[in-house]
């Protein structure tokens, strides 16, 4: 063991950049290490440890083309955040978070590398719904109390 | 085309937006344990660990990036010596076929050398044996026929032959 002492952000990296990887994803793992913690934090720590619970959740129970939206959305996810990536650049390996961030990729092209159909839009808008009723319903279990946003949106 | 954003995904966006971003971290990974990582000589829960810390610590993250193109130029610059030595063995086993070549071609010159020796003295010597019983007339001189000068000829160029051989495999 390296020593390095992971906060509850970089914990829950290491469990997206498995789901990118297509790595089986526990929600007790996740839970062991996180939920303890997130407890005590703000409606911000609680959300993101929430959406990471529910893609995980559908990552093993969802069908194969649920679970292929879910890694190609979540590239296209990824790439959209930070900045400082070269659209330009080929990419090497679009399962790691470090080449991926900033990217900007483009939907289809994700959804493409993952073996998916581009075209498929509604697939999208199937796993963005499944998305926001688990992570209502988990909320609700999890923290006893609904999920502090209107519409889902925003807090 | 289909990058449009569906409401609630602005709220997943801004959740993991939140998870890159950069944290001021008090310890770091070695440049050793940033060296194993690059390797692949990290077991899989430090990997991880190394990859969530250069994520979001931009130090190592840099550190990381900046390894990772000194090791790509390291390898081209392997590449290319290893490609030098390639073609080094290439240009020696074409000498090794060129001195086998040599060899061969030296192989059947001595052959047919001593061959060439071997049949012309071998008919010279019992022509020059009957000319020595052939008894010989007060007053004439001895007749030699031109065969046998031909052939003596040709023996002695067949051994100066052999004896040039000898000589070009000894140089070579």
């Amino acid at each position: 063991m390296l020593g390095l002492r992971l906060d509850t952000q970089e914990t829950r990296l290491v469990f997206w950049q498995r789901l990118l990887r297509d790595q089986p994803v526990a929600t007790e793992d996740i839970d062991e290490q996180l939920l303890r913690l997130v407890r005590e934090r703000d409606s911000e720590e609680r959300r993101a440890f929430v959406l990471l619970r529910s893609c995980a959740q559908l990552m093993d129970g969802g069908t194969e083309t649920m679970r292929r939206t879910l890694r190609g959305t979540l590239m296209y996810w990824f790439s959209h955040t930070g900045s400082g990536g070269d659209r330009d650049q080929t990419i090497q390996d679009y399962t790691d978070l470090l080449t991926l961030i900033g990217r900007r990729l483009t939907w289809s092209e994700c959804i493409r590398h993952v073996g998916g159909n581009p075209d498929a839009y509604s697939a999208r808008s199937r796993l963005v719904e499944a998305l926001q009723t688990s992570v209502r319903q988990q909320w609700a279990e999890l923290f006893g109390e609904q999920v502090p946003m209107a519409g889902d949106v925003d807090a | 085309m289909h990058d449009e954003t569906h409401p609630f995904e602005e709220s997943i966006l801004k959740a993991l937006a939140r998870d890159v971003r950069p944290l001021t971290k008090i310890s770091h990974p070695t440049l050793e344990t940033l060296l194993d990582h690059m390797t692949g000589d990290l077991s899989p829960v430090d990997r991880e660990a190394v990859e969530a810390h250069c994520l979001v610590c931009p130090e190592c993250g840099e550190r990381l990036r900046a390894l990772a193109v000194q090791l790509q130029t390291a390898e081209a610059q392997l590449h290319r010596e290893v490609s030098k030595c390639w073609s080094f063995s290439a240009l020696f086993e074409v000498a090794q076929r060129r001195v086998r070549k040599v060899r061969w071609v030296q192989r059947a010159a001595a052959a047919v050398s001593a061959t060439a020796a071997a049949t012309t003295l071998g008919l010279a010597i019992p022509q020059f044996i009957q000319l020595q019983r052939m008894p010989i007339a007060r007053g004439q001189s001895l007749h030699v026929p031109s065969s046998l000068y031909l052939l003596v000829g040709l023996g002695l160029g067949a051994i100066v032959g052999l004896i040039a051989v000898a000589i070009w495999r000894k140089l070579t």
